[in-house]
């Protein structure tokens, strides 16, 4: 530790971050592509982005959930420990976008470890996700029905807040130098995007479907 | 030896020249001077005892020999530059504007003084006797008045001579430098140095006296506050709030010393202050022994204090007020603790950086049944769990979608009041169970009997019809109205408890009190009184409130 570079006591400097995944059934060319094998179902990409997105121009909406900023200068490694069933589990992850895809067909917990710089001088954390691939309220008839269109992505972001307590001066000022972009006010129901599935609001997947 | 010494050497008459004076150049009847001074000489004729005759030849003498050059001469210093200009530059660009007044003969005048003292202001000043026309008085000249328009002239001339020659003018750029004057500066510097010249001892004496108290009170006062504030961390866990204190261990150093004190004092004392308060905070922190940095010689150091209350972007911001304060926090998603708030850590450990998710509250035991009971009810509701507070709000509480320190700050009030709610409910069941025994036991009419004398004593009467419960406690339905008005967080009295509006006793402080008195219910078959004392102020601590039970009544009737 820098001996002139003291801790701010009493001082809390937070950073907004989303952790969560995107998942959407595998298409023919999907499988053409990867090759997975025969029992696999979807596609998926686990990531580890900040809290605000891109704006949205309308259209494309959907796969780009957070991800505006850059958090290379506070994060330097995200660790993804996988299920140990696919190939190469552990995924280390050492500069953005923190994130990475694979086919699967099944749910399981993800294991996301998160290194800070040296600068900041503190120990990583470990977050948890439930990888998701399947939509809540679609039944499976609905499902195998060839006529039906392809479900959209699912979307499973869980947000969250690195707090940093006591930071130092040196960790301060960087922090500054890359203020985080601020998360747009709360809209009404049916504005904007639709609101993300989250268990803590079950209802949050009524009306996605209807 | 020595007289013989004495009888060598003679003084004597002679002649010199002395390159510093120009007025020996002249022959001496114009006005020229001979200069003659007693200079050592060897005495030659040891043998010769008359004086008088002896002087006069030797004086004779003198004025023949020349002794050389005067040998100080050179330390007289040379000024040659001294401006002169002519008839037709002063009317082309010297002459003066009107509130100064300098007419032409008062310039003249002054520069012939000035070649004459060669540019020796204070003299000039001393033999300046300038008696002005009738048209136009003599003005009372000081000092900066005479070297203020000494130099504007040579600036004006050094400009008119460079004209439009670039070589000239590029010489002349370094000239005018030399040549600036600032008349208003250097009359207050004078004026400072005329004040400081005329202090008197007893004044001076003062200025001392102050100076040394000023310092030592500096010191004692960033020790004492130091240790005080340590003091009441130790014993107390809080910041003692004195406003002169820095947020820093390193409070002890002479950084938070007025810099002109410091600067005034300076040298060896500075230093002794600095190490001395550098080794303690390297103490204090446990840093590396070999780390010696003097602490008002580091200018990052310097550079930190500034950023200390405001994290600068470049470590050179200065304090924000309040508002602008709040609005860069807020951008930035940095949270200062108050002065006092558990938040700063007493002990000096470290709180590790973590995912705000992590402090998710941790409900009382009192509420796990209720919250599993949430977690694993259906988002559809197709098959109906039991209903909880929880499911009753809508609300999931395992998880929060945006945990965030409000948010988190929420969570934990909902589950306070939820706790306390149930714990409100558990009385409840107990006191109703104990009416319904005690019904038993005395029969009808001696419950009649009771309600009277309870009526007529003004107290809370002990028939179970008197005590309006809207909710049946042990009742699905009833708990769902106990959960809503719970959660409002203000209305929990409604839902709670319905007693009558005439007791008095006193509100009870903190839950310890009612949850004995609770317990004193269960023993006792007389107690009732008491109990429903401690279930009332129970209901009163759920609701934080103690003054609109007869309105809640009518609340929870209409409901």
């Amino acid at each position: 530790m820098p001996s002139n570079d003291l801790r701010q006591r009493g001082v809390q400097i937070v950073r907004p971050i989303i952790y969560g995944n995107t998942a959407r059934m595998l298409t023919a060319a999907d499988k053409a592509e990867l090759k997975p094998p025969p029992d696999h179902t979807h596609r998926w990409t686990v990531a580890l982005r900040s809290a605000a997105s891109q704006p949205t121009n309308g259209e494309n909406e959907g796969d780009i959930v957070g991800g505006k900023d850059d958090l290379s200068y506070f994060i330097k490694r995200v660790t993804f420990k996988l299920h140990d069933s696919i190939p190469n589990p552990t995924r280390v992850i050492d500069k953005p976008p923190f994130e990475t895809t694979a086919t699967g067909w099944g749910e399981f917990e993800i294991q996301i470890r998160v290194a800070f710089t040296q600068d900041c001088n503190e120990k990583p954390i470990t977050l948890f996700h439930m990888l998701k691939l399947h939509a809540w309220q679609v039944v499976k008839a609905i499902q195998d029905d060839p006529h039906l269109p392809i479900p959209p992505p699912i979307q499973c972001w869980q947000y969250d807040e690195i707090v940093f307590t006591d930071p130092q001066d040196s960790v301060v000022n960087n922090f500054v130098n890359h203020p985080p972009t601020p998360l747009p006010p709360p809209m009404p129901a049916g504005i904007g995007r639709p609101i993300p599935w989250h268990p803590a609001w079950p209802k949050s997947v009524i009306g996605r479907w209807k | 030896m020595a007289t013989q010494q004495r009888a060598c050497l003679v003084r004597r008459l002679q002649q010199f020249s002395n390159t510093a004076r120009d007025d020996t150049s002249k022959p001496e009847g114009a006005n020229g001077l001979k200069l003659r001074h007693w200079s050592k000489v060897p005495f030659k004729d040891g043998a010769n005892d008359e004086e008088d005759e002896y002087m006069n030849s030797q004086e004779k003498d003198a004025m023949a020999q020349d002794d050389g050059p005067y040998p100080f001469a050179k330390y007289t210093p040379k000024v040659d530059i001294v401006y002169s200009y002519t008839d037709e530059e002063y009317a082309a660009h010297l002459e003066d504007s009107a509130e100064s007044g300098w007419t032409k003969a008062e310039t003249d005048y002054l520069f012939v003084l000035l070649h004459e003292y060669k540019l020796r202001f204070y003299i000039v000043l001393d033999r300046y006797e300038y008696q002005g026309t009738e048209e136009q008085p003599a003005i009372k000249r000081e000092l900066e008045d005479l070297k203020g328009r000494y130099y504007s002239i040579v600036r004006k001339l050094i400009r008119a001579r460079a004209g439009d020659d670039p070589e000239k003018v590029k010489a002349g750029e370094s000239l005018l430098l030399q040549y600036g004057f600032d008349y208003a500066q250097e009359k207050a510097r004078r004026q400072h140095v005329a004040a400081l010249w005329d202090r008197t001892p007893q004044q001076m004496a003062e200025e001392t006296i102050l100076y040394t108290e000023i310092l030592r009170l500096s010191q004692t006062s960033t020790v004492f506050t130091a240790q005080r504030n340590a003091l009441l961390r130790l014993l107390a866990g809080i910041e003692s709030g004195l406003p002169d204190i820095a947020t820093r261990d390193d409070r002890l150093t002479p950084l938070n010393l007025d810099p002109q004190i410091r600067g005034v004092k300076g040298g060896p004392w500075g230093n002794a202050l600095g190490g001395l308060n550098s080794a303690a905070s390297r103490k204090k922190r446990g840093g590396p022994a070999g780390h010696s940095i003097d602490w008002n010689d580091s200018p990052t150091h310097s550079s930190m204090l500034i950023s200390l209350n405001s994290a600068g972007a470049s470590g050179q911001r200065q304090q924000l007020p309040p508002a602008q304060q709040a609005e860069f926090d807020a951008k930035h998603y940095i949270y200062r603790a108050p002065v006092g708030s558990a938040l700063i850590n007493p002990k000096n450990t470290h709180t590790a950086v973590h995912a705000r998710s992590s402090k998710f509250p941790v409900p009382k035991p009192i509420l796990a049944s209720h919250l599993q009971a949430a977690h694993m009810s259906p988002p559809d509701g197709q098959s109906q769990p039991p209903a909880t507070i929880f499911s009753k709000l809508d609300l999931y509480p395992t998880k929060l979608a945006m945990p965030t320190k409000e948010n988190i700050e929420l969570i934990e009030r909902v589950f306070g009041a939820a706790t306390q709610l149930i714990e409100v409910q558990k009385q409840l069941e107990k006191v109703e169970a104990d009416l319904a025994k005690e019904k038993q036991r005395l029969g009808p009419s001696a419950a009649s009997a009771a309600s009277n004398i309870a009526s007529g004593q003004n107290t809370v009467p002990l028939a179970p019809k008197s005590i309006t419960v809207a909710p049946s406690a042990s009742g699905t339905a009833g708990s769902e109205d106990i959960s809503m008005q719970a959660a409002d967080g203000a209305t929990g009295e409604r839902g709670a408890l319905e007693v009558n509006d005439t007791a008095s006793a006193g509100d009870n402080e903190n839950d310890e009190d009612y949850e004995d008195e609770g317990d004193a219910t269960g023993d006792g078959d007389g107690e009732d009184d008491d109990a429903m004392e401690g279930v009332e102020n129970a209901a009163n601590n759920a609701s934080g409130r103690t003054a609109s039970r007869k309105r809640s009544r009518s609340a929870s009737s209409s409901e």
